[in-house]
């Protein structure tokens, strides 16, 4: 179609649809007098409009917003921060991004958690998440997360611990109905590291499938 | 990354409305960092129950880059102008990365959420929009962007109008039908 075509078509199109449904067939045909094919064409869009319904009327914003957030987490992949090299993005949540990280001293790959900013802007909720990140890493249990640094790094502040090579609870249950002797094993593992942390005063205040991770031979960590 | 003043892109805003090509280069990075740090800021704030639209997240970098006392409206339209065209530029090619991954060798893993981004639909869609926007622009250049700033933009109708400093009737003219256009476009291809 060239543009003086359209800007025709349109001009009738535009007409027709301002008319109740049942009249705009006669307006075109009114219109356009003698052009047949300018009839047809705009006959064709006619229903075209009414078949796309709502169809332009949503953006996919949620979509697009995702997508912004995750790039800029992409683009922090191959940085460092300290002795860390982020490798890939593990996960994002709202206390933070956790990405999985090589510890280039030790040479070990590790978690690395980076706490975002609104978090640590704050001193006082800084000063007790110091404080319990202190009292976790004193644990010493199976099924507990071992935290083996916590630091800052200009203004970016991290928690460095033991990586699990596995999935999450969530992850698993929304591919799989697990076995009730599977669940059990997983709760009672979940339940014997709560109460060594709950005897060190700690609470963990955030347990649920998307914060228990599960090592592919079913060892579970808090 | 190196800061700009507010007042550093009002002038880049203006001498790209004047047709300097080069300033456009220069913005597209600014803008393109400004969203993606809003829009990284409030994907954690949504899980607290917060939600911000994609015209909300303009605004927000707008008001954070441009000094709007030095800004005339024609160029806060460039500014939504450019927003609009990245999340576009964001939307499409994620869309095209994952047809093509789709295609290609089986598994591919996506690991950052189990929401919107598993919606295969809406990326075949988006990819045919795209197409049939680039067709659109070859003839009607001026409707294409309309197109481009409502749907990819976010703004409304009379939003639309304002920034491009046209009639609401001419947008609402030009967006009524381009919808038909675009979808007989996209059913035929």
């Amino acid at each position: 179609m060239t543009p003086e075509r359209w800007e025709q078509v349109k001009e009738v199109l535009y007409e027709a649809l301002q008319r109740e449904p049942e009249e705009r067939s006669s307006f075109i045909a009114r219109a356009c007098e003698e052009d047949v094919s300018l009839r047809s064409e705009v006959q064709t869009l006619l229903s075209s409009y009414e078949q796309a319904g709502s169809a332009l009327e949503k953006p996919p914003r949620e979509l697009a917003m995702e997508l912004l957030a995750k790039e800029r987490l992409d683009q922090l992949i191959g940085q460092s921060i300290g002795q860390y090299r982020l490798v890939s993005l593990l996960g994002a949540g709202g206390m933070g991004e956790v990405f999985l990280a090589e510890d280039t001293r030790l040479g070990r790959k590790v978690a690395l958690k980076l706490l975002p900013a609104r978090f640590t802007q704050n001193t006082e909720r800084l000063r007790r998440f110091q404080q319990e990140a202190r009292s976790a890493s004193a644990l010493n249990h199976p099924h507990i997360l071992t935290i083996y640094d916590f630091g800052r790094v200009g203004s970016t502040h991290y928690i460095a611990s033991e990586f699990v090579e596995g999935e999450t609870l969530r992850q698993l249950v929304s591919r799989e109905t697990l076995p009730v002797p599977t669940v059990l094993e997983i709760a009672s593992q979940v339940a014997s590291a709560l109460n060594v942390a709950h005897e060190a005063g700690i609470v963990h205040r955030d347990i649920k499938p998307e914060n228990l991770m599960l090592r592919r031979d079913g060892y579970a960590k808090v | 990354m190196k800061t700009v003043s507010p007042n550093e892109v009002s002038q880049l805003l203006a001498d790209w409305s004047n047709g300097d090509r080069a300033s456009l280069d220069k913005l597209m990075p600014l803008v393109y960092a400004e969203l993606h740090d809003i829009a990284s800021r409030y994907m954690r704030r949504e899980r607290a129950g917060h939600t911000l639209q994609t015209t909300g997240l303009v605004n927000e970098a707008y008001l954070k880059l441009v000094d709007q006392r030095n800004t005339r409206w024609q160029n806060r339209a460039h500014f939504f102008a450019i927003a609009a065209q990245i999340m576009r530029r964001i939307l499409v090619d994620h869309a095209r990365k994952r047809r093509y991954a789709k295609r290609g060798a089986g598994a591919h893993q996506v690991s950052f959420d189990e929401g919107a981004l598993a919606c295969a639909e809406i990326g075949a869609e988006l990819v045919a929009l795209d197409d049939a926007l680039n067709s659109l622009a070859s003839i009607a250049p001026q409707q294409s962007r309309i197109v481009e700033i409502r749907y990819f933009g976010g703004l409304t109708v009379r939003e639309t109008a304002q920034v491009l400093g046209l009639s609401v009737d001419k947008v609402k003219r030009e967006w009524t039908t381009a919808k038909a256009w675009l979808h007989h476009e996209m059913s035929n291809h």
